[in-house]
């Protein structure tokens, strides 16, 4: 593998060097817009169009998690991993469907740019709900854009500064450890269009990398499965019958898989997209976009997993046994050059699409929340003077995060299932009932931001509980009901 | 086996088709 692929890695360099290229020229081409005020900056003015919207909603959403994550576990444990991907699929078609609509007329009627504008709208305002949920998202935040640029260091270590032979060399000579130089490139990057171009930046680059992230993850598994001498499945089959059985898994972790979708409801990187469409009309189209692109990502995944099994049936044959190397390993073995270096962009991609929305949304936090409407409340604050503190907050939550991200040890999508678990039970059911239902107070809602924070704290902590089923399923239960029961006690009457 | 071929080509069939339905119910609904 290591000599083959020496002579052809300008080639797979120079691919994802073109990709770069276009993601960073997309930031300084919105850069002007970006500047005419925190509307603009981190919610693009509400005019992107229906396809941005639909790809950005669902690349951010998955994350290097599904590129890494998702493959890993299909090749673990065979074709039971499919469950994981079914429940936030129907979760996002029901959210762009109706839940997005509904949150794009009622925020643009009250010009709310964050979750916590919304429920300061919605109920009044109040500094309590406003910190104690932008503290909320903003610490989950951190946590998840640290494990993508932990993702983006182990992926561009693997890929090009990996000691095994197809490295570029003068890179892998340098005096830092290969996963430290792969986050601090990452970090760059992703530092170079979301500070100058801002939210529409970020949505574009975000559809550039999900028809990037969709080819990648059509092409690798078709490819390798051409490839292989005989039939996957009949190669599957003879390693273990179960590799074969979606039912191969206990009731929790079938639970578990499913409920990932409960999340996509409280992530606010994936809730800000529905409300920066410029046409809400366009959201039914968007579902049908978005699930097509749910739906192919997902099997493409899955497939990665299985024929990379039936190429590498052992944990050995993977650079130090880490199953969340075979998509790039799979792809390494038998794609010419030119496309390796498309799918090393579509790891970045995903990474990215995800860490990019999140830096957003956390600047956010600090400059709408906890500055201008907390602790510079009824100043008169200059669009321009927003806007450096965006791209100030911007700079430091990433530096934060890259910090956190090279002292993670261990595997990266524990923290991912962690912060996803954190958010979707903190704010989802929350913002469900505040949408929804009239008599939802602002107590039960912080009742419902504080509980879903703490169970789903609790129950990682406690591995007796973290064992038995994900921390979402009871954190999410527990948010749900408690902004319910809080709302009736409190409500008037 | 069946199992393995309902969720590999028939589930994400089905929610393909359900999505085409649930935009298009959706869309109707807006006009």
């Amino acid at each position: 593998v290591g000599t083959g692929a020496t002579s052809m890695s300008g080639w797979a360099l120079g691919a994802f060097l073109v990709y770069l290229c276009v993601i960073i020229g997309v930031g300084l081409a919105a850069r002007r817009f970006s500047s005419r005020g925190i509307g603009e900056f981190f919610l693009g003015g509400r005019r992107l169009g229906t396809f941005v919207v639909a790809t950005s909603a669902v690349v951010s959403g998955r994350s290097a998690w599904l590129l890494l994550g998702v493959t890993g576990m299909a090749y673990t444990r065979g074709a039971s991993a499919v469950w994981t991907v079914v429940g936030y699929i129907l979760a996002e078609l029901c959210l762009f469907a109706f839940v997005g609509r509904r949150l794009r007329r009622v925020t643009e009627a009250s010009d709310d740019l964050t979750v916590p504008d919304f429920f300061a709208s919605r109920f009044g305002e109040s500094s309590m709900l406003r910190v104690v949920t932008s503290v909320v998202i903003l610490v989950f935040m951190v946590a998840y854009v640290a494990a993508q640029i932990r993702a983006g260091g182990k992926a561009l270590a693997a890929s090009f500064l990996h000691p095994a032979g197809y490295e570029i060399t003068w890179l892998a000579n340098l005096p830092v450890e290969a996963v430290t130089l792969g986050a601090l490139i990452t970090s760059a990057i992703i530092l170079a269009y979301t500070v100058t171009g801002g939210y529409a930046a970020v949505a574009i680059n975000d559809a550039i990398g999900a028809v990037v992230i969709i080819v990648a993850l059509v092409v690798v598994p078709v490819v390798s499965a051409v490839a292989h001498p005989t039939g996957v499945l009949e190669t599957l089959s003879s390693l273990s019958p179960l590799m074969l059985d979606p039912l191969a898994l206990s009731v929790g972790a079938l639970i578990g898989f499913v409920s990932i979708g409960l999340g996509s409801a409280g992530n606010p990187h994936i809730l800000v997209r529905y409300m920066s469409i410029r046409d809400p009309s366009g959201l039914p189209r968007a579902a049908l976009w978005g699930t097509v692109w749910n739906v192919v990502m997902a099997w493409g995944a899955l497939w990665i997993g299985l024929v990379g099994r039936a190429h590498f049936p052992g944990s050995a044959d993977l650079p130090g046994g880490d199953a969340e190397a075979i998509y790039p390993m799979l792809a390494h073995a038998h794609l010419p050059s030119i496309l390796f270096g498309l799918v090393v962009a579509s790891i970045f991609a995903a990474i990215l699409s995800t860490a990019d929305s999140q830096l957003l949304v956390a600047a956010s936090c600090v400059v709408r929340d906890l500055g201008q409407q907390t602790l510079a409340k009824g100043r008169e604050l200059s669009p321009e003077r927003l806007v450096l503190w965006s791209r100030v907050s911007v700079l430091a939550l990433l530096l934060a995060s890259a910090a956190l991200g090279l002292v993670i040890p261990g595997l990266v999508f524990t923290l991912v299932l962690f912060a996803w678990a954190g958010l979707g039970a903190s704010i989802g059911p929350p913002l469900i009932l505040a949408l929804y239902w009239r008599q939802t107070t602002r107590w039960g809602v912080l009742a419902g931001v504080v509980s879903g924070t703490g169970v789903t704290v609790v129950w990682r902590s406690v591995p007796s509980l973290s064992a038995l089923v994900y921390e979402l399923v009871p954190a999410f239960a527990a948010s749900l009901v408690l902004t319910f029961v809080v709302s009736l006690v409190t409500r008037r009457r | 086996m069946q199992a393995f071929w309902v969720m590999f080509f028939w589930v994400p069939l089905v929610l393909v088709g359900l999505a085409a339905l649930v935009s298009g119910l959706a869309g109707r609904r807006e006009e």
